[in-house]
């Protein structure tokens, strides 16, 4: 089993030199202000290279505003670095590679702005306990899983596929397994929502700083603990049960992400579908990554 | 019957009954958008809501209701978008959409609204070949993204809540396919990307881009923080002008969940002063200005709005600014 880890920090790569991982993750699922210089990746790409680590590029959700500057600095990587792994993370990105003749100069791979499934919602399972069992199994698949939607990425050229790794996803997993893509689970940490807006710069009233070398306002998480509802037919908030309250799981807000922690037995055999495991720097300390690689090695 | 003009920006509201469809049809909608209940699952829909929230229904009720809303609004020169915009589905459901997309086609629907590549595949493979509104599940952020759309036949693309202004310029430039954009309710994330849902069985459980938080940073300090994740800009109705100018095809109104559809009709009529206001050149406050005189209960049910909250959808407020 390979062992990934996502930093979308590019000042952070010195510190990840000798951490037990096969492939770094950089770049960033949906924030584009996030996104450093052709020039820095492709010193970073050598450091890391030159260290053994094998490289994967996200480029993030793209908003037309953005959209000149990501795809342009897509093409210039490729062409610095002919057959690199790009994670992509909306279809816009996608269609202008191939509308560009870049698709076959990269391996595409589709990444967690595309790809979800029921589950990542915190409450789930409260929405869904009113289904039969059957109803249930049905509405945990992936949102990739028909046999349509696996034409148009093999159409699209996407040989691998990063998932969240919950046990509903099975015949998903198995699904696309048998399609020939491999499958990349992210461990422990899922996108539960994305949102154009940076609700940490909002919260802090630092608007005027957004794409102003505004990275350090989303550097570190905030832990939100969700305790009032919007009752819509009064145009009110109302406090929720104590017991409800603690049967959703804590989330975290990393600029424009809304993440929930969410642990996994790595001996579960939904690991077998997996190619690799991604861990993210997001949720760890290095302590705690090199722990959880070399469980994830010997399990 | 309303007269439709060529190239005339549309006035797209919801509906869910023969009442309010009525109601909205009076109140000068273009279009309605609609979905259709099931009696097989307990909340679940194909349809991009679920069967109740809040205790209303968000969809017609069967489709003999269906057939006469359809009737109805084809007797006005009014069309109808028939929702088949579930997020995703599994493969042992596709036969099941399939019967439910046909349902709306033997009904005289006049388009479909999809939100996954997918099934707008299926569809086509099934040989239904009606116009395909691309719903805003299925996230577009983007103007490639749209073309990719318009290869595999979507005639029109309903973009995100978040789109900005000078980016609609874009999106409007694209030849062979139409741009629908919201006008009336925003959503406060990437809709689509969004897994805060609103329950249809726990009242406490409402969407979570308008939940109360305890946010806490990490050297530990705490703040109370009712619509911390509240990004969602809601209305567009200053830029009316500015959205024919760039030519927006179609504007929607949210809301066919709405427990006050005598609001949402009320909103829809505004609009459509505001719509035929602008192609006669009159000012928008101008328009805002008379409609509150001669609605009082309007006056009544809806302060402060949304210009005093600032939650406009395309000027400067404290949520449009913090947009990436």
């Amino acid at each position: 089993m390979k062992i990934e880890l996502k930093v979308p920090y590019l000042n952070r790569i010195n510190e990840l030199i000798g951490l037990p991982v096969d492939t770094i993750i950089v770049g960033h699922e949906t924030c584009p202000n996030h996104i450093d210089s052709v020039e820095d990746y492709i010193k970073a790409f050598e450091k890391l290279e030159s260290a053994g680590y094998e490289i994967k590029f996200q480029v993030p959700f793209t908003y037309q505003e953005h959209f000149s500057k990501m795809f342009n600095l897509v093409a210039e990587l490729i062409k610095a670095k002919e057959g690199m792994n790009l994670i992509v993370n909306d279809f816009g990105i996608l269609y202008a590679l191939r509308s560009n003749n870049l698709l076959d100069k990269c391996r595409i791979i589709v990444g967690s702005g595309l790809s979800y499934n029921y589950d990542l919602c915190p409450w789930f399972d409260h929405i869904a306990e009113v289904e039969n069992k059957e109803v249930n199994n049905y509405l945990r698949t992936h949102n990739f899983n028909s046999q349509t939607n696996i034409e148009h990425m093999k159409e699209f050229g996407v040989e691998e596929i990063e998932v969240s790794i919950f046990e509903g996803l099975e015949s998903s997993f198995s699904n696309f397994k048998s399609n020939g893509f491999e499958l990349n689970g992210v461990l422990d940490l899922a996108i539960v929502s994305t949102s154009r807006a940076c609700h940490i710069a909002r919260l802090f009233g630092h608007q005027d700083q957004i794409g102003n070398n505004c990275k350090e306002i989303c550097s570190t998480p905030l832990k939100i603990t969700t305790t009032h509802y919007w009752d819509m037919a009064n145009s009110d908030s109302k406090l929720i049960s104590k017991e409800l309250q603690e049967s959703i799981p804590q989330m975290h807000v990393h600029g424009n992400i809304i993440c929930m922690h969410y642990n996994v037995d790595v001996k579960s055999t939904i690991f077998d579908y997996l190619d690799r495991v991604i861990l993210d720097i997001r949720r760890y300390s290095l302590e705690e990554i090199k722990k959880r690689t070399i469980e994830l090695k010997g399990a | 019957m309303r007269q439709i003009e060529e190239n005339k920006m549309m006035l797209l509201a919801p509906t869910r009954s023969l009442e309010i469809t009525k109601m909205q049809i009076k109140a000068g909608a273009d279009e309605v958008y609609l979905g259709l209940s099931n009696k097989k699952y307990a909340t679940f829909s194909f349809n991009g809501r679920f069967k109740e929230m809040d205790s209303v229904s968000a969809q017609v009720k069967d489709e003999e209701e269906l057939k006469k809303i359809v009737e109805v609004c084809h007797n006005n020169g009014v069309k109808v978008n028939y929702a088949a915009n579930v997020h995703h589905i599994a493969p042992e459901l596709e036969d099941e959409y399939l019967e439910y997309v046909k349902k709306g086609v033997s009904a005289g629907v006049d388009y479909l609204i999809i939100s996954n590549i997918g099934l707008v595949k299926l569809v086509r493979k099934a040989n239904i070949d009606l116009p395909i509104v691309m719903g805003a599940f299925a996230l577009i952020p983007n103007v490639e993204h749209v073309r990719m759309l318009r290869d595999i036949g979507v005639k029109r693309v309903v973009l995100p809540h978040a789109v900005k202004l000078e980016e609609l310029r874009d999106f409007c430039k694209i030849d062979g396919i139409e741009v629908e954009v919201f006008g009336f309710i925003g959503g406060g994330n990437n809709c689509g990307r969004c897994m805060l849902l609103h329950s249809p069985n726990k009242k406490e459980i409402a969407a979570g881009c308008r939940a109360g938080y305890t946010v806490e940073s990490s050297d530990g300090k705490k703040f109370e923080q009712e619509l911390f994740l509240d990004a969602a800009a809601d209305c567009a109705l200053c830029n009316i002008p500015d959205l024919i100018n760039i030519g927006v095809d179609v504007i929607k109104i949210i809301g066919r969940e709405s427990a006050m559809p005598s609001f949402t009709s009320k909103v829809v009529n505004l609009f459509r002063k505001a719509i035929d206001g602008s192609y006669e050149g009159k000012d928008i406050e101008d328009i805002k200005e008379k409609f509150s005189r001669e609605e009082e209960m309007w006056n009544i049910n809806w302060k402060p709005r949304f210009c005093e909250k600032g939650r406009c959808k395309f000027k400067s407020t404290k949520i449009t600014n913090s947009y990436i």
